[in-house]
């Protein structure tokens, strides 16, 4: 099992769109996909058309529940979601009772590991211990970034604490919500980037079927897959997928057999 | 992503994914998404060694690509999965993994065939609820089989499976219910795999190579003699074809032991069938035997080469590189014989001329004197006698002694043990358990000891085939001299187990069954 945080500092970066988008495409090619929706704002879980009313998260981060009781199955085949919960406010604190906090999430991760290939995990913005967690539990982080000079910094900001926290966690940058015809948006891609991340080719564009997402409640990659910012997740997910490795989904139609 | 909870229901032959979602609320419920098509292909050995060891083994094929999937015959438990493209034959092909290793050990010598062959159409369905959010999966399968056994494709009714989503549970009952209660549509059998067999007219487990007659105590010799002799027929002939196309080696193996088997029962059971008729075929199926034979040697050193490599220093393992091509080569010319011989008309008329003698009301001559008494008393007196030779034989044998005596002993408890085989439907199984189980101890022992000296005897003659002067060939009979030595020690510890091996044979509570299961008062005339 291949455990993918999706993360930025910043909010609406287009962090929760490219969770589900790279979610759902997983999980088209075969893989068997568990999204986790962290973020308090339900962003996923509302895209998934699954009704956020988990009450567990107290007592599953305490490590009195397992995750396996409150997975929901999506719309699409091999895609299941961990349902974003309000309480997850409150998720720093409960997570600081622990004995290990830092540890905790990849520990209630552990026992999926036979069901599913992949975990993508929709983080909530900020850097805390939640974020700290997740930058512990994930074989690599991608990076979502809007090419401003502000995202720049905050790129910085987290590759900062990262180096002073001693997490390896592979960062994959890319370019999210790009205007091409914003002159800042090209002089930041072709500009230098910080050497400790590398940045992704692909680029997806600031689009209108995008934010329809939340209208159509399905990914992007779902209704409308050959539009640009279809064919851009999908270019996305390939060169993710690439990155981060061994993820080679099976023929899965037998398990019907 | 657990189908723990999976069910089905068969579907009448007339439904199809339109009239299914149109039945289940249509459009605003239930939702056609894609079709794909399929081949799902089961797979065993000649034998069934896999169903045995309840363990099914599938090939999937679909657009996207094969796989195949080794899995408990009763669900749960742990299944291995594989990526293969080509069909599934010798464990030896595939990729190396837990699979290949479970594979092989199951399978041995055998190789995979194809038993019976699915190929259909598989369409996902979709219930949705009040949000449009999908809350049950379905699948509706359309397939046919297909098989060797029958020419043409056989239609199975389609099967509607129901698949939960996770946390949706609930809808799947209640829909499972639904279909249940209200459309009347039975229950589909969990296993798909006898439904398919079933359909092409076979039944898992429909071959073995043991020996199991039923048979009535009660029942005339002659009557009895022809029931086994027609089982071990039917064996034989079942073994026909995949010698003469070499699909592996224990269908010659098989159809040998079955030869053999009637060889025995026609010299063994005395005065029940008619004189001329146990010479005539005694004759005609040595003859079977012995064209059977320099393949089944060579099958055999094939079979062992693995254990002669690991049995020399890892520096020569590769020097017997040479004495496997020769034999090779002199398997496919000695395999083409075979061939051409079972396709005989010689062959042929060996078949049909015994099926019709033993399927006649009457076989043609005069009877024997025993024909007409019940078999127990004509089966149990001949086991005795060769019982008692066996006892006094083995009881001489000696560890320093000739070679010989242990030879003719083997073929005497041959002879033992197949008695008891043939008819062990005439005694209590729990009886004859021990006593076969010795009896196997002790033939292993006399076998382990023949064929070793067989293999190094033959070993030596292979040696001469290679040219001495050639500098090439040195290291090959160099490698075959010190394989020729290290059987012959084996040999020798063979020779020197054998005493315990007898003692297990000549227990005292062993010889208190004998008598109490074969030996009767007053004795026949044989």
């Amino acid at each position: 099992m291949k455990i993918i945080g999706v993360y930025n500092i910043k909010g609406g970066v287009g962090k929760t769109a490219t969770a589900v988008n790279v979610a759902h495409l997983a999980a088209k090619s075969g893989l068997r996909t568990l999204i986790w929706d962290l973020d308090p704002q339900a962003a996923a879980t509302f895209y998934l058309r699954v009704k956020p009313k988990v009450k567990k998260s107290k007592r599953l981060l305490h490590g009195k529940g397992e995750l396996d009781d409150v997975v929901k199955g999506s719309d699409y085949h091999n895609l299941d979601l961990l349902p974003a919960d309000f309480s997850y406010r409150n998720m720093d604190l409960l997570l600081g009772e622990n004995k290990r906090p830092t540890l905790r999430l990849l520990k209630l991760l552990r026992p999926l590991s036979q069901q599913y290939d992949l975990v993508v995990l929709d983080c909530p913005p900020s850097i805390s211990l939640v974020s700290e967690n997740i930058f512990r539990a994930a074989d690599a982080l991608l990076l979502p970034t809007i090419p401003t000079t502000l995202s720049l910094r905050t790129m910085q900001q987290l590759l900062d604490f990262m180096e002073g926290h001693k997490l390896m966690t592979p960062v994959y940058a890319f370019y999210s919500m790009v205007d091409r015809r914003k002159r800042l948006h090209q002089d930041v891609i072709s500009g230098p980037s910080d050497p400790r991340c590398s940045v992704l080719q692909t680029v997806i564009p600031y689009a209108t079927e995008v934010e329809r997402m939340g209208i159509e409640r399905r990914p992007v990659t779902d209704y409308m897959p050959r539009s640009p910012a279809g064919l851009a997740y999908q270019a996305l997910w390939e060169e993710a997928k690439s990155k981060v490795g061994g993820l080679r989904p099976m023929v899965d139609l037998d398990s019907l057999f | 992503m657990n189908d723990s909870t999976v069910s089905g229901f068969l579907l009448p032959h007339s439904m199809n994914a339109e009239r299914l979602a149109k039945l289940l609320g249509g459009d605003a419920q239930c939702w056609i998404d894609e079709s794909v098509d399929f081949t799902l292909d089961f797979f065993d050995s000649f034998d069934w060694r896999l169903h045995a060891a309840g363990q099914r083994l599938l090939q999937l094929r679909t657009p996207l690509g094969a796989v195949v999937r080794l899995k408990p015959s009763g669900g749960g438990g742990p299944t291995d999965v594989i990526e293969f493209n080509d069909q599934p034959a010798w464990p030896a092909d595939l990729p190396d993994g837990a699979l290949k290793a479970k594979l092989a050990k199951l399978l041995e010598m055998r190789v995979l065939l194809s038993v019976v062959s699915l190929r259909g159409e598989a369409t996902d369905l979709r219930i949705l609820n009040e949000d449009a959010k999908t809350v049950v999966r379905l699948q509706l399968l359309r397939m046919q089989c297909v098989s060797a056994d029958i020419d043409e494709p056989r239609v199975l009714l389609p099967r509607l499976r129901l698949l939960p989503v996770r946390g949706y549970e609930r809808h799947l009952n209640r829909l499972a219910a639904h279909l249940a209660d209200e459309m009347e549509w039975p229950k589909a059998p969990d296993c798909l795999f006898d439904e398919a067999v079933a359909a092409v007219g076979r039944e898992a487990g429909d071959y073995t190579s043991k020996l199991n007659v039923r048979l009535k105590r009660d029942q005339t010799a002659l009557q009895a003699t022809r029931k086994v002799l027609l089982s071990l027929l039917d064996t034989l002939e079942r073994n026909v074809a995949g010698t003469c196309a070499d699909l592996d080696s224990e269908f010659l193996h098989d159809l040998r032991v079955a030869t053999r088997r009637t060889r025995s029962v026609l010299s063994q059971v005395k005065r029940v069938l008619p004189d001329e008729l146990v010479t005539e075929y005694k004759e005609r199926f040595a003859w079977l035997g012995q064209i059977t034979g320099p393949t089944r040697d060579l099958d055999v050193f094939l079979l062992e080469l693995p254990r002669y490599r690991a049995s020399l220093p890892a520096s020569m393992a590769g020097d017997l590189d040479g004495l496997e091509q020769h034999l090779r080569a002199a398997h496919r010319t000695e395999q083409a014989k075979l061939k051409s011989k079972l396709e005989s008309a010689e062959m042929r008329s060996l078949l049909d001329d015994w099926h019709a003698v033993l399927e006649a009301d009457d076989p043609p001559g005069e009877p024997g004197s025993f024909a007409e008494l019940p078999i127990e008393q004509v089966v149990s007196q001949r086991i005795w006698r060769m019982y008692k030779k066996v006892l006094k034989d083995g009881r001489a044998v000696s560890a320093d002694g000739p070679a010989e005596e242990m030879h003719e002993l083997r073929k005497d408890c041959k002879k033992l043990r197949y008695l008891i085989e043939f008819f062990r439907g005439l005694y209590p199984a729990k009886e004859l358990k021990e006593l076969i189980r010795t009896l196997k101890e002790l033939l292993d022992n006399l076998g382990e000891f023949q064929d070793l000296e067989v293999q190094a005897d033959k070993l030596r003659t292979f040696a001469q085939d290679f040219d001495p002067e050639d500098p090439h060939s040195m290291p090959t009979v160099m490698a075959i001299g010190a394989l020729v030595a290290d059987l012959l020690r084996h040999q020798q510890a063979a020779h020197e187990r054998f005493a315990d091996c007898f003692a297990g044979f000549d227990s005292v509570q062993n010889r208190a069954r004998y008598k109490r299961l074969f030996k009767a008062e007053g004795g026949l005339q044989e």
